[in-house]
């Protein structure tokens, strides 16, 4: 059952479309994130569900309950901001009580409900500090609790994790998914971090200038990405073009910097879409890659080039190879040295191949 | 090398021995620093406040017997009494009217307003006219026959004159228009400092608009709310010009009664006694007015 129905929202800001014609729906208890650089729309989407923009037209649902005209006040959905807004001249108890209060609830419950939710987010004992006094972490851990101890539909973040260090963040992902395991509460998460949102998230919505580019699961979105921008934003790729030669049905053959490769078909979102003797982008992963020196298997695609820098990775190497097509990294295993000549190996089944990118029509 | 660049030498290598001389005593440093401030405010401060308070216990121009008759006098009569009083209740009013049409002003502004700088260049703009000649402004609009009378009995809500001036109302008008630049800007200043998402956080736990202000935005910007009161007040209650301009002979205010007797009755002890009487008043209600403001700004409801 859907908690959350998104149907064609459109959401104009004087001349600029910020979100254009989205459509999507997020199950009960799933964690999902929303994804793109900033300016893509993700926190104006957010923002719609909270109710603090309305959209210039479709329909919002929260929990099959149209919410479009409904003001924040009375959604069933809270909010974990980028700037955590926890209220700084009120305790951490008086904080998480907010959204009680409001709903009237008594005095008792309400104090046995942070406590509660204290030990939740394992604050134990925090009740009487004030949010000035604690840590990233801890203020962190606050603004989730003052959002879900209401027991919301839906609780949305808004990239709260990216003023975090490195460490910190990774520790507070996993403490959000433990914490959206234990109380099965949706989890909307809003970020550019393509790390944080793989790491998470059950679903993944990729948005590109306001338009939804893919949803899908992580691994759907890493092996199968529709479009080229999908390739490039989640994981690391490498980019070359390439001209269809030939078509076998399916397979069809591909000239990559003058060396003919026949891959299959799957490999293409649209294989219909592709034309003979036109131009194609083709991306491969750096992982499925291997740097060599030997005579290549048949049938793989080989690129020669040169070391230009490697980076030791601890398990594998980091290679990064200058050949006629544009600078390759891959990571692999091997003892090149930089300046030796190599050749880079492509498996056909291990690229992804595109129609020819269209460029970004609007710019926010 | 040049006799100035003899002297420059000199002078930079007397400061860079006076300044590791000042970094080795931090007691010194700090004397050094604010000692300048400190004598000034000393000499041009503190010492009138005490001639005045020696003033206030003489029994004629000095050189004269040292008596408590000025206090006595004032205490006993309930003349001054009435004074002190009426002062009172206008210093508040002003500051009631100015501080609640100041907070709006900045409210409308740092919320729904795109040119907050035009207009807060036009709120502060009057001031670079004379005080008097505004004064005489309003003395032209209130009047009887005045600007004010004309307009209004041209409505037909109207058919007799208003004649404000030289009335209670006329002093307010006054007052809070003197006044609401004082009233408007540590609002703004506090408004601006505070984050709009602790309201979005407010709406989107449950609350309101006017509980999310009240909850909210009334104790955050609590402190600029106690400036804004403190510029206010204490100007108000010192002031002689606008009730002697605009209130008549009805609307006497202490700044008036102690002006009157410096330069007209010449009884310079007897004003100082009342100087005094009211610079006691003014220091007891900052001290109020600070200790529950922090107070307010700390704790602004019961932990619960």
């Amino acid at each position: 059952m859907s908690i959350v129905s998104i149907q064609d929202v459109r959401k104009e800001f004087g001349d600029i479309v910020a979100v254009s014609d989205a459509s999507f729906d997020i199950k009960d208890g799933e964690f999902v994130s929303i994804l793109g650089p900033s300016g893509s729309g993700k926190s104006t989407i957010l923002r719609m569900i909270a109710g603090f923009e309305t959209p210039t037209s479709g329909a919002i649902a929260i929990d099959g309950d149209d919410v479009v005209g409904v003001p924040p006040f009375n959604r069933n959905v809270n909010m974990v901001f980028q700037s955590l807004a926890l209220f700084p001249h009120l305790t951490v108890a008086e904080n998480i009580a907010y959204g009680l209060k409001q709903q009237g609830v008594g005095k008792e419950e309400r104090s046995e409900r942070i406590d509660e939710m204290l030990s939740v987010v394992h604050l134990e004992g925090y009740n009487d500090r004030m949010p000035d006094e604690l840590s990233g972490g801890e203020q962190q851990r606050v603004a989730l609790a003052r959002a879900i101890v209401n027991e919301p539909k839906i609780v949305l973040f808004d990239e709260p994790l990216a003023s975090l260090d490195r460490k910190l963040r990774q520790h507070m992902q996993r403490e959000l998914q433990r914490i959206q395991a234990e109380t099965g509460i949706t989890f909307l998460y809003v970020t550019h971090d393509q790390e944080v949102a793989l790491a998470v998230s059950d679903r993944m919505i990729l948005l590109r200038d306001g338009e939804i580019e893919q949803i899908g699961t992580a691994e759907q979105l890493y092996d199968s990405p529709v479009s080229k921008f999908v390739a490039d934003f989640i994981g690391d790729a490498n980019d070359v073009e390439a001209q269809v030669v030939d078509s076998q049905g399916d397979t069809f053959t591909i000239d990559v910097g003058g060396d003919h490769v026949t891959v299959p078909s799957s490999v293409a979102q649209r294989p219909d879409a592709l034309s003979i003797d036109g131009s194609v982008d083709v991306s491969f992963r750096p992982d499925l890659l291997s740097v060599t020196n030997e005579k290549p298997e048949n049938g793989q695609l080989t690129i020669g080039g040169t070391v230009i820098n490697r980076i030791y990775k601890g398990d594998e190497m980091t290679f990064v190879i200058e050949t006629e097509l544009g600078e390759i990294t891959v990571h692999d295993e091997g003892a090149f040295d930089i300046g030796d000549d190599v050749a880079v190996a492509v498996a056909p089944e291990s690229v992804n191949v595109f129609e020819k990118a269209t460029p970004a029509t609007h710019v926010e | 090398m040049s006799n100035n660049e003899r002297a420059v030498g000199r002078v930079s290598s007397s400061f860079r021995k006076a300044s590791d001389t000042l970094r080795d005593r931090p007691r010194l440093r700090l004397a050094a620093i604010v000692g300048i401030p400190v004598a000034f405010l000393a000499f041009f401060f503190i010492g009138p406040l005490l001639v005045m308070l020696w003033f206030s216990f003489q029994s004629g121009m000095p050189p004269a017997p040292t008596t408590l008759d000025n206090y006595i006098q004032i205490i006993s009569s309930d003349l001054y009494f009435g004074i002190i009083w009426r002062t009172t209740v206008i210093t508040v009013q002003t500051t009631l009217l100015a501080t609640v049409l100041g907070y709006t002003l900045a409210y409308s502004i740092v919320r729904f307003s795109r040119r907050a700088t035009l207009l807060l260049v036009l709120i502060i703009l009057p001031f670079w006219t004379n005080y008097i000649i505004r004064m005489y402004a309003w003395i032209n609009i209130l009047q009887s026959g005045g600007v004010l009378d004309t307009i209004m009995m041209a409505t037909p809500l109207y058919s007799e004159p208003l004649s404000l001036l030289y009335s209670q109302t006329a002093v307010l008008i006054g007052f809070t228009y003197i006044w609401l630049p004082l009233g408007t800007l540590p609002f703004y200043a506090s408004l601006t400092n505070m984050d709009t998402d602790l309201i979005d956080a407010a709406k989107d736990l449950g609350a309101g608009p006017l509980k999310a202000f009240a909850t909210v935005t009334l104790p955050m910007t609590m402190n600029g709310i106690v400036v804004g009161i403190i510029l206010v007040a204490i100007p108000t209650f010192g002031s002689f010009i606008t009730p002697a301009l605009l209130g008549g002979t009805d609307n006497v205010m202490i700044g008036m009664t102690i002006e009157s007797q410096f330069m007209e009755a010449f009884n310079w002890p007897f004003g100082a006694a009342l100087s005094v009487i009211v610079s006691f008043m003014v220091v007891v209600a900052l001290l109020v007015a600070l200790l529950s403001g922090t107070d307010l700004f700390d704790k602004p409801e019961e932990s619960q």
